[in-house]
């Protein structure tokens, strides 16, 4: 089963949630959020497994290959241009879609990898971290995504902090999860995006509920907008200066009772949900 | 004219408060919202939309099922698994617009139409012209967009004479937007002084 832990905005809490939760209910713990991945500061350390990952790009041999021009022609993303001596690839504009290896007239492309990224896992206490590093400088996160999607285990739950706002890596991320967590802040910021998000999770199809963090703040009633949108209001995060500061140290806050209740009430709420 | 980008390596350290409270120290500055994912400048900067337009990057396959007979041949050949043939339709969050499937179909049953990727707009703000756009959900060009975004604040700046552009640059490091906001020019970061920045 897949928990995806998302937000309209960056900054929310999403992280919070998604190393607290998992924490408190022993599960598995994933972060698709490539670019800036940052779970595994809560998960302790250990013997981590580092697995490349690449995605595909022409490769052109040019012996066989008689500068048709028919490759550059088809290419919709402009990856390939004609010079007069070779065609030019330019990998980082390369969607892998395979259009140019299928239509080659001369069958003179093949497809190698190109190197994006890594696919990192630990396992500690009889729990799994996997996350997807993504390179500086690669456009396009979505192979990785997907990669650090497939080498979830099927039987196993897994908390999913995703990528924030409504982007392609966001929509990837989040879709085919059994369930969503949005986590918002009750500001205006915060009000905007979640709305924006909630948009797409309702295209998706995939059924959610709202975590208000940092309550108390901001002065926006959430509660009033997702009741308006017909979203539930899974449990709220108090807005308190050490649980800020914790969290920024890198500390988990299910450390202390009164947390660790909050996040227990959280889980109990998604599970409710998710039941029904 | 001078450009000044706001940046931050991860979202909510504050870039787009900066970038407000600029906006009032540098009267007649000329403001680009370039988190294209997730704009909100407008939100503390308010003003009066004087145009809108909508922003195509990419085309989207569209299946006409009354000439489709269940081939299947898009359906393999299509990297992104946005091809059902069990409702005859593709999902337009999935398709890329590669058109592999379109130029494949041996009975011309998909077409590739023009597709809305987000939408830009100029507005009037007390603090001066603010150029804003938004990437519609589940697209994936922010760097074009960006561009075009940037391209249109200068242009706006030097044909009025400002002094200053100021760019609101998306967050994080992924390069989609980034070195499109940055490129040649340089500003501060929003950071915050903990192990999470
Ligand atoms: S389509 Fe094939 S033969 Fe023609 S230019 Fe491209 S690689 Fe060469
Ligand atoms: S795989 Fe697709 S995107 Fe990449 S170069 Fe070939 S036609 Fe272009
Ligand atoms: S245009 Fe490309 S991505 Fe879109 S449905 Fe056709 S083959 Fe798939
Ligand atoms: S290739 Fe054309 S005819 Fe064949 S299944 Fe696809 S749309 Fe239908």
């Amino acid at each position: 089963m897949r928990i995806a832990v998302a937000s309209g905005k960056g900054g929310t809490g999403k992280t919070l949630v998604s190393v607290n939760l998992s924490a408190v209910a022993g599960l598995d713990l994933a972060d698709l959020d490539v670019e800036e991945p940052n779970a595994f500061l809560y998960f302790g350390d250990g013997p981590s497994t580092i697995v490349p990952v690449s995605r595909p790009v022409p490769s052109i041999d040019r012996s066989a290959c008689d500068l048709c021009g028919e490759c550059a022609r088809v290419c919709a993303f402009n990856a390939l241009v004609r010079l007069p001596q070779r065609i030019r690839v330019h990998e980082e504009l390369c969607h892998g879609c395979g259009a140019c290896v299928r239509l080659c007239p001369r069958q003179a492309i093949e497809e190698a990898g190109h190197e994006m990224g890594a696919l990192v896992s630990m396992a500690q206490n009889g729990r799994r971290l996997v996350y997807g590093r993504l390179d500086v400088g690669e456009a396009n996160a979505v192979p990785l995504i997907k990669a650090v999607r497939s080498s979830l285990e099927p039987g196993r739950t897994t908390i999913m902090d995703c990528p924030p706002g409504t982007s392609c890596n966001m929509v990837e991320a989040v879709r085919g999860s059994d369930y969503a967590i949005m986590v918002t802040e009750p500001t205006p910021f915060g009000a905007h995006d979640l709305s924006l998000a909630l948009d797409v999770l309702e295209r998706l199809g995939v059924p959610h509920g709202v975590v208000i963090n940092k309550a108390g703040m901001g002065g926006v009633d959430i509660v009033a907008m997702c009741a308006s949108r017909g979203a539930a209001v899974l449990g709220s995060i108090p807005f308190r200066r050490d649980i800020a500061e914790r969290h920024a140290m890198g500390q988990l806050l299910i450390d202390r009772p009164e947390d660790r209740r909050t996040f227990r009430d959280l889980w109990g709420a998604v599970m409710r949900r998710m039941r029904s | 004219m001078k450009e000044l980008v706001v940046l931050s390596g991860k979202g909510g350290t504050g870039k787009t408060t900066i970038m407000a409270a600029l906006s009032r120290l540098v009267p007649g500055a000329v403001l680009a919202d370039c988190d294209v994912d997730a704009p909100n400048l407008h939100l503390l900067v308010h003003g009066e939309t004087i145009e809108e337009h909508d922003f195509t990057a990419s085309r989207q396959a569209v299946l006409d099922a009354a000439k489709c007979n269940r081939c299947g041949t898009c359906v393999e050949a299509c990297r992104f698994d946005a091809i059902s043939l069990d409702d005859l339709s593709i999902d337009e969050l999935s398709c890329e617009g590669c058109d592999l499937c379109a130029r494949l179909c041996p009975v011309e049953a998909i077409a590739m139409n023009d597709r809305t990727s987000g939408t830009w707009a100029m507005s009037r703000t007390a603090g001066g012209i603010m150029f804003r756009a938004r990437l519609a959900p589940g697209e994936g060009n922010s760097g074009k967009l960006v561009t075009l975004l940037k391209r249109q604040a200068r242009r706006y700046a030097s044909g009025s004479n400002a002094s200053l552009v100021l760019v609101d640059g998306p967050p994080g490091r992924g390069m989609s937007g980034h070195r499109r906001a940055v490129r040649g020019r340089h500003g501060p970061a929003g950071g915050r002084a903990q192990p999470i920045g």
